[in-house]
């Protein structure tokens, strides 16, 4: 059951160029989420009507702090960058399906792919499943290493591989490379796989492991309600083409195999 | 409490609340969020004869303090629509 509540800033950092992490405190906080859901925020500006929705990074239950990690890309992300601490935020969520988890068993391998700001979902998955007792690689894709955030964070909960687009830090290229290159066996080597990222990236994914049974990606879209109620961020099932599902509350998590990307 | 009943010819509602046609979908994707019941009638999203895709994406656009949509007027049709969510 999602909720609208008031979060209030408990600090912001710069962690790396443009890239913001965000320490929200409040009583959304109190039960943990699914691993892939989503929040909408009221950005604190009269002239920006759409809430903005962002992946959750990680939550503390005990601390009752919810973590997002996100990119300034325009008017909307720009202003929360500069909002001081203490500000208090309207957020609806948690919101959308999630990443299915409960059907790995302690001992299982996951593979969990990202690319630049589709990661910080990732990152509350990888905890998740860690604390499960799967055993995680990441596989994370960036346009440079100066653009890498939440290294070490990561490298914690398991090993982690990196593409860059310019060679700058890990495997030169894309990550469908580096998956031909150094993962050619994640299809059977991998009892579940995960991927959040440019559209690019989850093509990669979803064209080289449609056949595998445990396979999801997020998708993103342009959103306006964030609920399924106006039918803005919609896509088209694979298998008929006449059904659309809504990403917002059909997703933002699919099968593999599943939509037309 | 006060009596908010509205009689429109042929309609009688409770009370005289409607969210506007689009803005609250097909009426069921609001109900977890809200308590329908509280409402006087609800006016659903368009429906066609025959089931429309509605537009490709994006199908919004942010304006200074509001928005723009282009849907496309994608519902089921009213039959199934009918039959999905509102008969008995």
């Amino acid at each position: 059951m999602s909720v609208e509540a008031i979060l209030t800033i408990q600090h912001q950092t710069q962690i790396a160029p443009n890239i913001y992490e965000l320490c929200l405190a409040g009583s959304m906080a109190e039960q943990p989420v699914t691993p892939g859901q989503f929040v909408d925020i009221k950005i604190p500006s009269d002239a920006l009507l759409l809430r903005r929705p962002f992946g959750v990074a990680k939550v503390d239950t005990q601390q009752k702090t919810m973590t997002l990690l996100y990119r300034v890309v325009g008017e909307g992300t720009t202003i929360l960058s500069q909002a001081p601490v203490g500000t208090e935020l309207s957020v609806l969520g948690p919101l959308g399906s999630g990443y299915p988890i409960a059907q790995l068993q302690s001992g299982q391998k996951a593979l969990i792919i990202g690319g630049g700001t589709g990661i910080p979902p990732l990152y509350e998955l990888s905890r998740q499943l860690v604390a499960k007792g799967v055993q995680v690689q990441h596989l994370f894709g960036f346009a440079t290493q100066s653009a890498i955030f939440y290294q070490s964070e990561f490298e914690a909960l398991g090993p982690t591989a990196y593409a860059t687009n310019d060679g700058s830090y890990g495997y030169q290229g894309h990550i469908g490379l580096l998956l031909d290159a150094q993962f050619a066996d994640a299809l059977t080597t991998y009892d579940a796989i995960y991927a959040c990222g440019p559209k690019g990236l989850l093509m990669a994914v979803d064209n080289r492991f449609a056949e595998h049974p445990n396979a999801y990606i997020s998708l993103e879209e342009r959103m306006a309600c964030g609920i399924g109620a106006c039918y803005a961020c919609v896509t088209k099932l694979r298998s008929n083409p006449e059904v659309q599902l809504k990403i917002c509350d059909d997703g933002p998590v699919f099968k593999t195999n599943e939509v037309l990307i | 409490m006060v009596d908010l009943a509205v009689n429109l010819p042929g309609l009688q509602l409770k009370n005289p609340i409607m969210p506007a046609s689009g803005c609250f979908g097909f009426g069921q994707e609001y109900s977890q969020h809200y308590d329908l019941n509280q409402l006087g009638a609800v006016i659903i999203k368009a429906a066609t004869k025959e089931p429309r895709l509605g537009n490709a994406t994006p199908r919004v656009a942010e304006t200074p303090s509001g928005m723009l949509n282009a849907i496309g007027l994608q519902n089921p049709g009213i039959e199934p629509l009918w039959q999905r969510n509102y008969r008995g």
